[in-house]
């Protein structure tokens, strides 16, 4: 008797869960990102600049130049030997330089490098490598010297960011920079049976430095300034090794860090101290960051193949393309991905839905 | 004096030590066999506003490993890639040998490299690592740019010292010397008798290929300065050679035509310089002046 009415709940209160569920469980779809192609244009159609015009660097075989948001082509440079370019600089140059003019981005002179080697844009910063393969120097805007360094060792690794500078050399050494050329943190991460630096990155506080080292028993390192001395904050074994320079970069807010893991995209958060791994057919030529939702994308080239692979962060691979092309860069600005394929550039807006 | 002593004591051992390891521990040519005085450039020389820290070869040819080892990185051209800084080594692969030394090929053509290389790879002399090209910083016609490491040691080692040699040195000259104080008067040997006592800088006319192995000086019979060309160093962010000091290359070379031989001090009565310059066989030219000074 005290079973039957047991059961005569039983019923309704499954019902009654049910449609409770159903309205307490309710969640929106989540959206999905969209490239929609908005233009393309090519290198050689070269329009007038306009005084105000936004320009954006690209480099495509022997092609430099600077295009607009807008899909016009306002200046395009073909160099017989070697170039360098950024949002603000652009120099040519030939393999025996002994000067190198630049030029600002809307070609008036900007100043001239009076040292031998190959000048280097990057973002604000310009450098210039020496001859010998194991020195640099920081410039000013105007092309003097603002401070140089010298090592017995080649430099196998170079990067910059707003806080610094970091060089990595063929002694397995790692020296960064302030931004007076004062020595942040020097050290030698060793840990492998051959010691090398293949690939550096540097934060955009200065404090962080990343790297990619050694041989037998490679591994990437993430070290921080701690006084005067370098900590090791991080590090993991890889288990493919590779003898190429690799690519390893701070996302905008220094909470993680990307690195080109030899057919694979390494990935580890800076603030937990954990990573993860993303294959990725081929070697990372580029990484770049969207300021819209943080999305990363990765620029890999394996053979003759590209492949633009879009992460949402820290770790989501939210879609990717590939194309064949002899040449190709990518540029992100706000809600759009521009993608450069030998003498064509496209425009593609990121959106959600 | 003792302090000088000293110092020109332990460099002449380290010299000798560096010598003797020649004896047990060589390198095979990199590329075609060349005579001693037919290089392009040399250790040492001052080549595109540093010290040069490579030998130079002067004819293009296939290059191949000094010796057995383990590829440990390559360094490429990044023409088709946005944001990549770009050595002035060009194109180079990178062998880690025995007694943590390290060798660089620099200067080859992309193209050349074996696909082999692109992985940790043990070699053995004569290993073929592409042909020379064009891909570095170079002056006029240059090739091969060789370097030897010694990470034990932090220096780049004149590559010379552990290769076979051909054939005659190049001839080494004094040229003109002369003295500059710290006001940065400068004094020529050959035509001033008499100088004021005190501190100078000693220079020789830079030779443009040519390099001392070893430079010495001498005051009244004591060797007061000696520079060797057998290693560079990092000091303080800067690449030096070794005497009683580190000498940088803005001291070393503060201009195209000199080259410093040593920092002395000349004390009031008869001074009698010696100079001497040596090269990798020891042979020597040596110059002295008289001076009195006041």
């Amino acid at each position: 008797m005290r079973d039957k009415s047991k059961s005569r709940f039983l019923v309704p209160a499954a019902v009654l869960f049910c449609i409770l569920y159903l309205f307490l469980a309710l969640r929106p779809l989540g959206t999905e990102l969209h490239f929609s192609p908005d233009w393309t244009t090519d290198i050689a159609q070269v329009k007038e600049q306009k005084q105000n015009d936004e320009r954006i660097p690209f480099r495509l075989g022997q092609n430099i130049g600077y295009f607009t948001p807008d899909g016009r082509t306002v200046s395009s440079i073909t160099f017989p030997f070697k170039a360098s370019i950024s949002d603000d600089w652009y120099a040519v140059y030939g393999t025996d330089s002994s000067s190198s003019a630049f030029f600002h981005s809307d070609g008036t002179p900007a100043g001239i490098i009076n040292q031998y080697g190959f000048p280097f844009f990057y973002g604000n910063k310009i450098y210039i490598f020496l001859p010998g393969g194991s020195s640099f120097m920081q410039c000013k805007e105007t092309g003097e010297k603002l401070w140089q360094y010298e090592y017995y060792a080649p430099i196998t690794s170079f990067a910059s960011s707003a806080g610094g500078t970091v060089a990595g050399f063929a002694d397995g050494s790692i020296t960064s920079f302030a931004n007076d050329g004062s020595i942040t943190q020097q050290f030698a991460p060793g840990g492998s049976d051959y010691q090398v630096i293949l690939g550096t990155g540097i934060s955009k506080s200065g404090n962080l430095v990343a790297c990619v080292c050694g041989q037998h028993k490679q591994r990437f390192v993430l070290s921080e300034k701690d006084g005067n001395h370098s900590k090791i904050l991080f590090h993991e074994f890889l288990d493919k090794e590779q003898t190429k320079q690799v690519l390893v970069k701070f996302n905008n807010n220094d909470d993680t860090v990307y690195y080109d893991y030899n057919g694979s995209l390494g990935i580890v958060d800076v603030k937990k101290l954990k990573s993860c791994r993303i294959p990725l057919e081929g070697s990372i030529i580029q990484i770049e960051e969207s300021t819209v939702d943080s999305l990363v994308f990765i620029l890999s080239r394996n053979n003759g193949s590209y492949t633009v692979t879009a992460l949402e962060p820290f770790n989501h691979p939210a879609g990717s393309f590939s194309y064949s092309a002899q040449s190709s860069f990518i540029q992100v600005r706000g809600d759009a991905l521009f993608v450069g394929r030998d003498n064509k550039i496209s425009r593609l807006t990121i959106s959600r839905k | 004096m003792n302090r000088v002593f000293h110092a020109i004591t332990i460099l002449t051992a380290g010299a000798f030590l560096l010598l003797a390891g020649s004896v047990v521990y060589a390198f095979d040519w990199p590329q075609n066999e060349t005579l001693s005085d037919s290089f392009f450039s040399y250790f040492g020389q001052l080549r595109g506003g540093t010290i040069e820290t490579s030998l130079i070869f002067k004819d293009s040819s296939d290059v191949k490993a000094a010796d057995k080892g383990t590829v440990i990185a390559t360094i490429r051209e990044h023409g088709n890639d946005f944001g990549w800084f770009e050595s002035t080594l060009g194109n180079a692969v990178i062998i880690a040998h025995a007694n943590q030394l390290v060798t660089v090929y620099a200067n080859l053509d992309e193209e050349t490299i074996p696909a082999n290389v692109n992985s940790v790879t043990p070699v053995i002399a004569g290993t073929p690592l592409g042909t020379s090209g064009n891909s570095g910083w170079q002056e006029g016609r240059s090739c091969l740019e060789f370097q030897v490491l010694d990470t034990k040691n932090h220096s780049a080692i004149n590559p010379r010292i552990l290769m076979p040699r051909t054939g005659e040195e190049l001839p080494l000259s004094l040229g003109e010397l002369s003295l500059t104080d710290r006001n940065g008067k400068t004094s020529y040997l050959s035509v001033e008798h008499t100088l004021a006592s005190g501190q100078y800088s000693l220079y020789r006319a830079r030779q443009s290929v040519a390099v001392p192995y070893h430079t010495t000086v001498s005051i009244n019979g004591a060797v007061v300065e000696s520079i060797s060309y057998d290693m560079l160093k990092a000091d303080s962010g800067y690449l030096c050679v070794s005497g009683n000091k580190y000498y940088s290359k803005e001291v070393l070379y503060p201009d195209g035509r000199r080259q410093l031989l040593g920092q002395i001090q000349l004390t009031k009565g008869r001074n009698t310089i010696t100079v001497a310059i040596s090269d990798i066989l020891g042979d020597k030219e040596t110059l002295s002046y008289k001076l009195d000074v006041f």
